[in-house]
């Protein structure tokens, strides 16, 4: 009896190796229209026959299956994925960012719930679909009040103006607070971080450009990751927040741009430096020159 | 040693009768309306459906052996994956068809038990269709002696004419299966009809594999290997014959996601196993 | 076991059709941004001009108090008006900056010292090597651009905005010339290294 119990574990073993090999190295090709990123960047003045063109031409490699031709709704597979997955979230409450919410958008959508299937990372698709959906909300409201404009840009100063943006951006998680914290980690992921630090970048950048900011050089970068730094602790800080409608979020918020104009003078100090150390680089050259002879040998 | 000598040159027979259907094949491979594929033999149409019908008849009891024989198991492996892909959810009706000996069925019914750790499920929820009697025989036979006969319908129809109504599954599986119909674009057609709007197209089939080395190892073991096997095991050398033929006559990955994408399927992907040897196509219905 | 390979197979198995549907969402409502072309010219032009200024700024700082001084001051007046210009398009076509300004910073005024104590020859041939990889970048650009007939009206700007500096470029190219750059020490392989130089950063400036 023992000896069978044995086998029949090292067969088990034998078999999970195998798996290991049979799926370690297969391929993984989706052949599904991936038009949805390249051609629309490149069609974006609207130019069919260009589109089409060009998706002709790399499809060499990745044959193009939904062509519009298929759809007899009218509906493209994007526009109803995302009615699925926007339906699926006055679910997320009950059931948090899972593929089971999925399946009850899915149902309310009047679809089968194994059109779930089409989410292959499940939850981590619903929170990418509801962070892209507020990071566009967020740019209409901003574009409403931007700061590019003369006449707002009296009014508002540039600190305030991200600060409010800020606001506005972690107010739209509110409805979802209780199940944050599961959709900050789904976000963690390997397979989503990719696209969820894509989509932060994203809101950063319309939140500096509608703030009027003209920089174009390395502090471009940099007023972007420290204000995606500031949302990231303060999206954490609010997730743990007891408060009353999150008030120490908000002070917590005001804490932290009072750190940035602190280092932001402290910047201004390290540009002098800088000026100062490159001033004095120029004349220890001059004093080279001087010793080499070079001065002589150009005249 | 006299029938040792008679073995070994029927052996002998069958494979210069292989060699010549290649060649033949490659020669004179223009298919019209009326004729079809039969492994590299070109036949007519109702020729075909009676020779698979011949053919599954023959390898019904020997079929799970052979699998497990022919494939060193790892079709256990592709199968198992194939249901966790589906993500099998209790209340989906699943329609598999082709599925005679139940393998995709009872794996199905498993995983939704081990999800739900819940004895019975409602009637109906699991349907395996298969053209072939006798291959449903051995499915009820397997399925009465694992107790769960209750919770899998077994119907005998045709994959090209289904006996259900429109929008009726949620999900479709079909394992090694869609080859052998003659006509698969009806198939499709059949498939995309009976599921319910949102409802999954899932298809393991075996397809062409794309690495070129391992092709001709592949190509090996498939003409030289497999019907010996077939010939020793399951005492039919013909049957395994055309199964390894129809894999080479099929189509391709690409090809075959295209027939999908015209019978109405939307959102068509596919994903290879073990270097393409077989492949999962997935579809939705929408 | 058999738990733990699917949450692994899960965690980095990443579908790449749902993903491109995600970050571009729906057509209607889209993050707008600059298209490709836009922000790829406008990014290497920007840091090419950025480095270009800082070039003639370490020639400045050497050859301050040489007779050459007035050339090369007026040339870095141009130069100047044209990181003025691309700083005003960036924010404009929402356009990112290189990543690598901060080396292009030190490299051109690197390159500008450096050719400058060679001499005001070398300076000039420097001058020369870099203005000719820029106009003929230029051009590339401006065919680019050309390609796609039904943009032209969009590109108007662009357009205008690059000829005029290609044609600046081009001047300056002739003012090196006629200031001696050939009679420079080791002429030709100074400028084909220079050149060497400028292409490897155009080609990383229109990446990162």
């Amino acid at each position: 009896m023992a000896t069978l119990s044995s086998v029949r574990i090292s067969f088990a073993k034998s078999l999970n190796l195998m798996r290991c090999v049979v799926f370690g190295s297969q391929k993984v090709r989706l052949c599904h229209n991936q038009n949805g990123g390249q051609d629309g960047d490149k069609a974006t003045s609207g130019n069919n026959n260009q589109s089409e063109n060009t998706s002709d031409e790399k499809d060499e490699t990745t044959y193009d299956y939904t062509s519009d031709e298929g759809s007899d709704e009218g509906l493209d597979d994007e526009s109803i994925s995302e009615r699925i997955l926007t339906a699926a979230l006055q679910f997320v409450p009950e059931y948090g960012w899972t593929a089971q919410a999925i399946v009850e958008g899915a149902k309310i959508e009047g679809f089968s719930g194994m059109a779930e299937g089409m989410f292959p990372r499940e939850g981590g698709d619903l929170v990418l679909h509801f962070i892209n959906m507020c990071n566009l909300d967020l740019g209409d409201y901003l574009a409403d009040n931007s700061r590019t404009q003369e006449e707002i840009r009296k009014t508002i100063g540039q600190n305030d103006f991200i600060k409010n943006a800020v606001e506005v951006r972690l107010k739209m998680i509110i409805p979802y607070i209780d199940s944050w914290p599961q959709a900050m980690s789904l976000m963690a992921y390997p397979s989503n971080a990719v696209d969820a630090f894509q989509s932060v970048a994203n809101m950063t950048d319309d939140i500096w450009y509608h703030s009027n900011d003209t920089s174009t050089d390395i502090s471009w970068y940099t007023k972007r990751t420290s204000l995606a730094a500031i949302y990231g602790v303060t999206e954490l800080y609010m997730v743990q927040d007891k408060s009353q409608e999150f008030e120490d979020t908000w002070m917590f918020l005001d804490r932290r741009f009072q750190d940035i104009r602190n280092t932001s003078s402290m910047k201004q100090c390290c540009d002098k430096a800088g000026e100062d150390i490159a001033n004095l680089a120029c004349s220890t050259l001059t004093l080279v020159r001087n010793i080499t002879g070079f001065n002589k040998w150009n005249r | 040693m006299a029938a040792g000598r008679q073995l070994s040159k029927g052996l002998l027979r069958k494979l210069q009768n292989t060699a010549k259907n290649i060649l033949f094949y490659r020669c004179f491979s223009n298919i019209n309306e009326e004729t079809t594929h039969f492994g590299y033999e070109t036949i007519s149409k109702e020729e075909k459906s009676e020779r698979v019908h011949h053919v599954f008849h023959n390898v019904a009891d020997k079929y799970d052996l052979m699998n497990d024989l022919m494939s060193g198991g790892i079709h256990r492996v592709w199968k198992d994956y194939f249901i966790s892909k589906i993500h099998p959810r209790y209340g989906n009706k699943l329609l598999d068809v082709a599925g005679g000996t139940g393998d995709i069925a009872m794996r199905y019914l498993n995983y939704i038990k081990y999800e739900r750790r819940k004895a019975m499920l409602p009637e109906n929820q699991i349907i395996v269709c298969d053209v072939n009697q006798a291959m449903l025989h051995v499915g009820k036979r397997k399925a009465e002696h694992l107790g769960i006969n209750q919770e899998i319908s077994w119907v005998c129809g045709n994959g090209e004419d289904l006996p259900f109504e429109d929008n009726s599954f949620d999900v479709y599986t079909i394992a090694f299966g869609i080859r052998n119909f003659t006509n698969i674009e009806k198939a499709l057609d059949e498939a995309y009809r009976v599921l319910a709007p949102g409802g999954r197209f899932m298809c393991l089939e075996f397809s062409a594999v794309t690495n070129p080395v391992l092709e001709r190892l592949y190509d090996m073991y498939s003409f030289q290997v497999i019907p010996i096997m077939g010939q020793i095991i399951a005492k039919d050398w013909d049957s395994y014959q055309y199964l390894v033929e129809s894999i080479r006559q099929f189509p391709d990955q690409d090809e075959f996601s295209k027939m999908i994408n015209d019978s109405g399927f939307r959102m068509v992907n596919y994903e290879n196993l073990t270097f393409g040897i077989a492949a999962i196509h997935s579809a939705f219905k929408l | 076991m058999a738990i733990s390979r699917s949450v692994i197979f899960q965690i980095f198995h990443r579908p790449s059709a749902i993903s491109c549907r995600c970050l571009c969402t729906s057509s209607k409502r889209r993050l707008s941004r600059a298209d490709p072309l836009i922000d790829k010219i406008l990014r290497v032009d920007h840091a090419g001009e950025v480095g270009a200024n800082r070039i003639y700024e370490g020639q400045m700082a050497v050859l301050g108090s040489s007779k050459s001084a007035p050339v090369i001051k007026e040339m870095w007046e141009q130069e100047k008006e044209h990181v003025k210009k691309f700083d005003e398009l960036l924010p404009k076509y929402r356009v990112r900056p290189t990543a690598l300004l901060p080396f292009w910073n030190v490299a051109g005024y690197v390159l500008g010292a450096g050719s400058a104590l060679l001499g005001e020859k070398a300076a000039m041939a420097c001058t020369v090597a870099v203005e000719e990889v820029i106009g003929e970048h230029y051009d590339n650009q401006l065919r680019e651009l050309l390609e796609d007939p039904e943009h032209l009206d969009k590109h108007e700007e662009l357009l205008d905005v690059i000829t005029k500096f290609r044609d600046d470029e081009l001047e300056h190219l002739e003012t090196g010339l006629e200031h001696d750059a050939m009679q420079a020490p080791f002429y030709s392989t100074m400028k084909q290294v220079i050149q060497l130089g400028c292409r490897t950063a155009i080609w990383l400036a229109e990446k990162i």
